[in-house]
């Protein structure tokens, strides 16, 4: 059981700073999930720690990493409301990003992923293989998978949905360690 | 967290990071990012994975390979931090003083003994010089324009010669003194062997 949030005293620098470095990637991503724009996503990510600092002492310590991701979540909601950020943007894929934000505004990829989840692409069915590369590298959508490998949707759907289940496992993803109730 | 359950959230993510939801589902979806940290998570993970995948299938094995172990970046950081490291060594030393102009110099000066050893000798020579040429001992015969070619047959001398043992050029003086770490005015003021005449 952790202390009572303290209303008076800042939260200390060095503990927003450790946060960020804990959360600040996961952020990030989950950030470009809801804007699909790699600067817009770093722009919200400052604005969140920035209200860390200035009211992270009224938070508990154990519902922190909660507080972040709903500061962002709304923050992110209104630059969409106000920048028209709509259901069009939604259409654009969110792992390929446009181009304009820096190096320093991507997300880190980590070399180990990458080979444990291209070996996980190898261990894949053809089939299931297939529908990844088309959705994800292709970036053409489930119909249009569909439509052309003359499979119905359904089946486009299963193939796609069975082949992250297997490349999460061997991202090293633990289901049950993730996500923490706020 | 039930599997089935993690199964369908990470779905469901994944489905509105590809923009693969209807209107209602993304509605229903973002009032759950909203309220359940469970669903951010599950779309941070959606992203994370997706964009590893699209490198994985983007790049062929063996030049992720190379570029992610890429020794050559290793050796030239490495490289770079020993020229930076030996530059700073040298900055230190110098600022230290063990290595300088001034003691490159000192280094290359005889000791202070070997200095007064030297200016005795020269001292004492010139008083045997100048006693011997007072008893007449010293030879005064001109050596011949043949024999001068042979230095080793005679020994030259000629007045010059005299007036140059007997007064010591300045710029010797100075020499000699300049050895001794003294100055030509405290030669003349203090007690040492320039001043034994």
């Amino acid at each position: 059981m952790s202390a009572p949030p303290d209303s008076d005293t800042p939260l200390d620098p060095s503990l927003v700073a450790a946060l960020y470095v804990e959360h600040g990637e996961e952020l990030r991503r989950f950030l470009l999930g809801i804007l699909r724009d790699a600067q817009l996503a770093a722009d919200v990510l400052q604005a969140t720690f920035a209200k860390m600092v200035q009211r992270g002492h009224e938070t508990r310590q154990e519902t922190r990493k909660a507080w972040l991701f709903r500061v962002a979540y709304h923050e992110a909601m209104a630059i969409r409301r106000r920048e028209g950020v709509g259901d069009k943007v939604l259409r654009r894929v969110a792992w390929h990003t446009n181009g304009t934000a820096g190096p320093a505004d991507e997300p880190v990829i980590r070399f180990e992923a990458v080979t444990a989840v291209r070996e996980a692409l190898d261990a894949l069915p053809p089939d299931q293989r297939q529908v990844v590369r088309m959705r994800i590298y292709d970036e053409k959508t489930f119909a249009t998978i569909a439509k052309e490998l003359k499979i119905p949707l359904g089946t486009a759907l299963g193939r796609m949905r069975s082949a992250l289940i297997k490349l999460r496992a061997r991202f090293g993803v633990d289901p049950d360690s993730a996500g923490s109730a706020e | 967290m039930n599997r089935e359950f993690q199964n369908e959230l990470d779905w469901t993510a994944f489905c509105y990071a590809a923009g693969e939801l209807t209107p209602a589902e993304t509605e229903r979806f973002e009032a759950r990012l909203a309220d359940e940290q469970p669903a951010r998570e599950a779309l941070a993970r959606a992203i994370e994975l997706t964009q590893v995948v699209a490198v994985a299938e983007s790049q062929p094995c063996g030049a992720v390979t190379v570029a992610a172990k890429s020794p050559t970046r290793w050796v030239a950081r490495l490289s770079w931090m020993a020229i930076g490291g030996l530059a700073a060594l040298i900055v230190a030393m110098v600022w230290s003083g063990a290595i300088s102009p001034k003691a490159a110099i000192m280094a290359a000066r005889p000791d202070a003994e070997q200095q007064r050893s030297l200016a005795a000798a020269w001292s004492e020579a010139r008083q045997e010089i100048a006693s011997a040429r007072e008893d007449g001992s010293w030879p005064t015969v001109a050596a011949s324009p043949s024999e001068l070619d042979d230095e080793t047959s005679a020994v030259r001398t000629s007045p010059s010669d005299d007036l140059a043992l007997e007064e010591t050029p300045n710029w010797m003086t100075t020499a000699v003194l300049g050895l001794a770490g003294m100055s030509p005015d405290e030669s003349e003021t203090s007690e040492g062997p320039f001043n034994n005449e």
